[in-house]
């Protein structure tokens, strides 16, 4: 039974379903909607004990096998774990988001895309071909770009969702390349055969796949220096910025990483690549986290913060950074998505999320201040939580940090240690300054307007709670839950015994350590803030980004105006250039069978000379005289001159053609510019003339040229002795020509006549055109309702 | 399936036969003849689907159908031939003039309508129909020829000076590059002595390279410059934005790509060698249309000159395709080309759709400046959904057809090991999304500044389903060949081997006549 995929038809068909009933006039919306994911959380955790014993269910359907595209779908460890927590806080977000927008009709467009999200994310989760992947990746970015930008009518909305898409977007392109590339070391784009090809670490092609996967999972996972897209995500209503932008999708990078890391660990790029990019991410986040007042600026920093250090452990080579990663992102998921939805609760009741303005909430909303002190709790590392124990093992992974010397690994667990600090100020700072405090600072204090209702809180509630019991059953979560993902990661079965209480050790006192410190820093966090708020602006990513959108533009405007600018007589003469340049190629490819002979003994006799100087002096005539009339008829002299060599060359009809059409076109244009007054030409400036000269010059001996190249060689025999034979007999002609137009190749002619009809309607139409005469303009004044020009080419005309 | 091979001459002949009722008819009446113009056009286009859908099926199997005009042997008269890639086009063309034409019966003023849109727009139709069918050199010369007036025609149709100044600027540079297919037609007839494409891939495998250069030079130019590849794509950003929305959105999916369509025809038949020896240039000229194409669309302030930009952009990515058709990957031979024509046949659905949607826009605001319009999404939820999907196909994000075009591309780009061009498109990619993203913001989010326009044609729910219908029709199709994207490249893969199919091209067209002296034979 193809169980996952109707995983994913489920969510995804909930997507238009809940968008099109317009959930927001039902009271059990929130209800329905949680239903879906939280059905697909029960099925994962039944398979939860399969899993666990290597029985992984898997499912591929073609999509494109000839570019080996499909959709290929495995519950591995890995992906079981990341399922459980992409469904299961997705179900409380769909709860959530219900009584979050309460009676607005936005709710249900934002449940059809919250629904897409989930549907992208937790395939992107199951994938197990890197295509599949990718796809997913992809779509996860525009729900998320869709979701950030939701409240468009602001400019802060837009442009936050813009540069979020532009860079996760950048990311998403260097990984289509590196997974390419992949593709093209292992010979398959599917995962688990990528994880099995041994020695992919040694192919010509790991460092570009590499370092082309790292930019997509660095973009992604908002690390250094591509963080800043994450912070001006947070114009997104917060039910998505806590499950996309803290929970799941910005974790898709780390869970790539993991994904990847049997594959491609193990070489120095990696180590140092992923050691020092997490490194300088997790410093940057948390210490930037306590410049903000805006309560989800803060978390979105400390989130950049917590991604650093995932990113950070996946460097190392060991079962207890592994085991260090899965505790954190599961514990980071259950504190951090709550503080979100508690945010967003703040929000809703005071209509204010600044710190400034906030205090004393725990009076007005206990429930509320339960689960954000129970998050807190986990978010600082206090025994005995979920947040604890992830701090536990990344220290532990640290003292036991093989790849590096005593130095490193000191200076490593020294900034581990104070990103702990900072966590615990963080936290500190959020609970005292918004729930417990007695006064706020500003001078317009939020007041709780809008007591929020139980099943608001329930959300954040159920999740925290959850997160605090699993510390508690560690006895049966680390073979059910645990093992399997760490065995993913490592790419071999690894065992994993997590417990809470370890002794007195080492660890534990850098903890505690840390705690103490973090406390510290919290009391002095006001002079940490003035600080981090006098630092220039040049260090936000920000900045940075903008200045390369806007060097983009202004490179695209310097191109368009040199290019498109140009007159339409340079325009021309780079078409004739590009001709010449053809010639040019080809006449290098004479070879000395096809060399040019000419045969001088027949000297071109005296009247075709005379003709070509005639012809000559004509063309220049016409270029040089000052009017335009005496152009005209000069350019009918040079017509004349041609005409003369038809009648040298034999061809009595062509040259009767070619003179009525010389001297209609020489009528014609002196009827047309007679009425143009003055009669001079403009000015051409010297330096045009030059290139004029030259171009002209070049076409003329190039087309020489081409008669001569192609005049010697005749390849077979010629069509034309057909046409004369066959003209009388078959054709029932004297006049061969005529055979030819009418009859041989009357199709031809066919089309010709079609070309002129058409050209005579088109005068016909511009004939009968509006033309902007001021008789036509005063007509139009006196009768508007004739005015058959559309608005938009007024607008157009203008411009 | 057998067919008669007279039906060949069905897509040249219906809509000639229709324009030419429908002129005569034209002045009848002031809006009576008009209805039954638009009638009439339809019932052609529909006429058209049906032949290119059977040709299609046919040609499918892997069969050529080849028609003799006038029943004149080959290489004397002019061959008519439709393979897969010709039928696949026809298709799309028909297609793309059937979902035009409702968009243009909702917003056409009335005065167009009486200057002969509907006419003219089957000339055009017609012009195409005949290029994608001619097996004759000079023949796809005389239909460009119907299809650059009849499109000149239409441009300057309602004759407003900017549309002037445009047109004034397309027909001279195409007509230039027309002038130089010309000479590519005389040189040919000269020194190959034929104008038959089928004997002159014959002849060309013995021709000097000079010749063969010289030709093949000649050829890209000229072809090129429909295609609008850099350099030579001036005319398309001078004129696209100037006439009627429902003539640009009939030209921005069609006329490039008739161009790239040539371009795919002769160059495997008649120079395969030169499309590895010339590869670098290829690339070359490719990434350049795509950069400069997608810097031109950057700096343009109007929804439709920044589209128009676009089209020139995503020719380059044709033509990095066309570039390693022959390559051999392990996607198997001719993969590229197949690729290169996916990509084609999603562009061409997409774009259409762009512009039917930009027009749309710039009709119901009065002005495309993207500065002053905004807030559409909430006032037509339809035309915004279905304006992003096309948009972000475009831009080619899963899973729409545009995904799987840039997704085959690049695996046999990377496969070959040309990481340059590849990189480059991949960049290329980037800004394209930047862009889309761009016109997407402006027009559809932020404040809706209020309509400029006297008629807005979307507040009339009757023009509005007019416009937004086929616009819906366009983005299914692509979407469609996304998800169906397996079958749709099995589909171009045919279209790819026949086209780089030189001995079948050749026996198709005339079996004995060619091998031989055929004059003897001929002469009794």
């Amino acid at each position: 039974m193809p169980s996952l995929l109707a995983c994913l038809l489920l969510l995804a068909l909930t997507s238009p379903t809940l968008w099109l009933i317009r959930p927001h006039r039902f009271r059990l919306a929130g209800v329905s909607a949680a239903l879906p994911p939280l059905a697909v959380t029960i099925w994962q955790i039944t398979q939860l004990g399969p899993t666990a014993a290597g029985d992984f269910t898997a499912e591929r359907y073609a999509w494109a096998p000839q570019v080996g595209l499909e959709i290929a779908l495995r519950l591995d460890g890995l992906a079981l774990f990341f399922g459980l927590i992409v469904t299961g806080i997705g179900a409380a977000v769909a709860f959530y988001t219900h009584y979050y927008f309460e009676n607005e009709e936005e709710q249900g467009r934002f449940y059809g895309l919250l629904f897409l999200f989930m549907t992208a994310m937790l395939g992107l989760v199951w994938s197990d071909n890197l295509l599949t992947l990718f796809v997913f990746w992809e779509g996860t970015s525009i729900t998320s770009y869709l979701l950030i930008a939701f409240k468009y009518q602001y400019p802060d909305a837009k442009e936050g969702g813009r540069r979020a898409f532009i860079v996760t977007g950048m990311g998403g392109l260097a990984l289509l390349a590196g997974v390419l590339l992949l593709g093209m070391a292992a010979g398959d784009y599917s995962i688990s055969g990528i994880i099995a090809t041994p020695g992919l670490t040694d192919s010509p092609l790991y460092p570009a796949a590499l370092i082309l996967v790292l930019i997509g999972a660095f973009t992604k996972s908002a690390q250094f220096p591509f963080h800043f897209w994450l912070p001006g995500a947070m114009a997104a209503p917060t039910p998505a910025s806590a499950y996309l932008h803290s929970a799941t999708m910005v974790k898709a990078g780390v869970f790539l990483l993991a994904r990847l890391h049997p594959a491609l660990s193990g070489t120095s790029l990696w180590f140092w690549t992923l050691l020092i990019t997490g490194g300088v991410t997790m410093l940057l986040g948390a210490v930037s986290a306590l410049r903000y007042y805006d309560l989800k600026a803060v978390l979105a920093y400390a989130t950049v913060s917590q991604l650093g250090i995932l990113v950070m452990l996946l460097a190392f080579d060991s079962s207890l950074a592994y085991k260090a990663v899965i505790v954190g992102i599961l514990g980071h998921a259950l504190y951090k998505g709550p503080l979100f939805l508690i945010a967003g609760i703040v929000d809703h009741a005071t209509g204010s999320r600044d710190l400034r303005r906030l205090a004393g909430l725990a009076r007005a909303m206990p429930w509320v201040a339960v689960a954000a002190g129970l998050a807190a709790l986990s978010m600082a590392g206090i025994p005995p939580t979920l947040g604890f124990l992830a701090k536990e093992t990344l220290l532990d992974a640290w003292l036991h940090a093989d790849n590096l010397n005593q130095g490193g690994a000191m200076l490593g667990l020294t900034a581990s240690a104070l990103t702990g600090a900072l966590f615990v100020a963080i936290a500190l700072m959020l609970m005292w300054d918004a729930f417990f405090r007695a006064q706020a600072p500003a001078d317009e204090p939020a007041a709780v307007h809008h007591a929020p209702s139980l099943a608001f809180t329930a959300a954040p509630l159920i999740l925290v709670l959850t997160g605090s019991a699993i510390p508690f059953m560690l006895g049966s979560l680390n073979k059910l839950l645990f093992t399997a993902p760490v065995s993913a990661i490592a790419g071999e079965p690894t065992e994993v015994k997590l417990a809470l209480w370890h002794g007195f050790t080492p660890v534990l006192m850098i903890s505690l350590t840390a705690i103490a410190a973090g406390t510290g820093l919290f009391f002095v966090r006001s002079a940490i803030r003035k600080v981090l708020r006098r630092l220039p602006a040049e260090l936000n990513g920000v900045v940075i980004f903008n200045q390369i959108n806007d060097a983009v533009y202004g490179l695209a405007n310097w191109v368009t105006r040199h290019i498109q600018g140009a007159t339409m007589s340079s325009q021309a003469a780079i078409t004739f250039t590009a001709a010449v340049v053809a010639l040019i190629a080809a006449f290098t490819r004479i070879s000395p069978a096809t060399r040019i002979v000419i045969d001088w003994s027949q000297s071109p006799l005296a009247p075709e000379t005379i003709i070509a100087l005639l012809l000559i002096m004509a063309a220049i005539v016409t270029v040089r005289v000052p009017s335009r009339l005496g152009a005209i008829i000069s350019l009918g002299v040079v017509g004349v001159m041609v005409t003369l060599f038809f009648i040298f060359f034999s061809a009595p009809d062509l040259a009767l053609t070619q003179l009525l059409i010389e001297v209609l076109t020489v009528v014609l244009l002196v009827l047309v510019f007679f009425r143009i007054k003055p009669d001079n030409l403009p000015d051409i400036s010297t330096a045009r003339q030059v290139r004029n000269l030259l171009v002209a010059g070049s076409v003329g001996i190039a087309g020489f040229m081409l008669v001569l190249l192609s005049s010697g060689i005749q390849m077979g025999d010629s069509i034309s002795s057909y046409f004369l034979y066959n003209a009388i007999p078959l054709g029932h002609g004297a006049n061969v020509v005529n055979v030819i137009l009418v009859d041989f190749r009357g199709f031809d002619t066919l089309g010709e006549i079609v070309v002129l009809a058409t050209a005579a309607l088109g005068g016909f139409a511009l004939l009968r055109a509006p033309r902007l005469t001021s008789l036509r303009r005063r007509f139009l004044a006196r009768h508007p309702e004739l005015d058959t020009d559309t608005d938009a080419d007024k607008g157009e005309g203008r411009a | 399936m057998n067919l008669n091979p007279n039906f060949l001459a069905a897509p040249v002949a219906l809509p000639l036969i229709f324009a030419a009722l429908m002129l005569s008819i034209s002045r009848w009446g002031r809006y009576s003849s008009l209805r039954l113009q638009q009638w009439l056009t339809g019932i052609a286009l529909s006429g058209n689907l049906i032949v290119a859908l059977l040709l299609l099926a046919y040609t499918l199997t892997g069969k050529r159908l080849v028609l003799q005009m006038g029943a004149w042997p080959a290489p004397y008269g002019i061959t008519v031939l439709a393979d897969t890639l010709s039928a696949l086009m026809l298709t799309i063309g028909s297609i793309l003039a059937l979902c035009i034409l409702p968009f243009a019966v909702a917003t056409l003023d009335l005065h167009r309508e009486r200057l002969g849109f509907y006419p003219l727009m089957l000339i055009l139709m017609m012009g195409v129909n005949g290029v994608l069918l001619a097996g004759d050199l000079f023949n796809i010369y005389v239909f460009i020829e119907v299809l650059l007036m009849a499109s000149f025609v239409l441009m300057t149709l309602g004759g407003t000076p900017s549309q002037i100044n445009g047109g004034i600027r397309y027909v001279i540079l195409n007509l230039l590059a027309s002038m130089l297919l010309l000479t590519a037609a005389g040189v040919a007839y000269g020194s190959l002595g034929t104008l038959n494409l089928a004997q002159m891939a014959q002849r060309m495998d013995l021709a000097p390279d000079s010749i063969r250069w010289v030709l093949a030079g000649l050829m890209f130019i000229a072809f090129g410059s429909k295609a609008a590849i850099f350099p030579l794509f001036f005319w398309l950003p001078a004129s696209y934005h100037t006439p009627h929305p429902a003539v640009t959105a009939l030209f921005g999916g069609l006329l490039t790509k008739v161009g790239v369509y040539t371009l795919f025809r002769i160059f495997p038949l008649l120079y395969p060698t030169l499309l590895v020896t010339w590869r670098p240039m290829f690339f070359v000229i490719a990434g350049l249309t795509m950069t400069i194409g997608v810097l031109g669309a950057f700096a343009q302030p109007t929804i439709r000159r920044l589209l128009s930009f676009h089209i020139i952009s995503q020719v380059g990515y044709m033509i990095m395709g066309l570039g390693l058709a022959t390559a051999d990957s392990r996607f198997g031979a001719g993969f590229a080309l197949a690729a290169a024509i996916l990509f084609m046949v999603h562009n061409m659905l997409v774009k259409t759709a762009l512009m039917m949607g930009g027009g749309a826009v710039e009709l119901e605001m009065g002005s495309g400046n993207l500065s002053a319009i905004g807030g559409l999404a909430r006032r037509y939820p339809w035309l915004a959904t279905i304006f992003f999907i096309a948009a972000f196909s475009l831009a080619g994000i899963p899973p729409s057809s545009g995904f799987g075009g840039k997704l085959s591309l690049l695996q046999v780009t990377f496969d070959t090991h040309h990481f340059t061009i590849a990189g480059v498109s991949i960049f290329v990619s980037l800004l394209t999304t930047m862009s889309m993203i761009r016109i997407w913001q402006y027009s559809f989010w932020g404040k809706y500044p209020g309509s400029r326009a006297t008629a807005p044609p979307l507040e009339n729910s009757r023009r509005r389903r007019m416009i937004l219908a086929p616009m819906t029709v366009l983005v299914a199709l692509s979407l469609l060949m996304g998800i169906f994207f397996g079958p749709s490249l099995r589909l171009a893969s045919v279209a790819a081997r026949q086209a780089l199919d030189r001995d079948g091209y050749i026996q198709a067209v005339a079996p004995q006549k060619l091998v031989a002296q055929p004059e003897q034979t001929a002469a009794r």
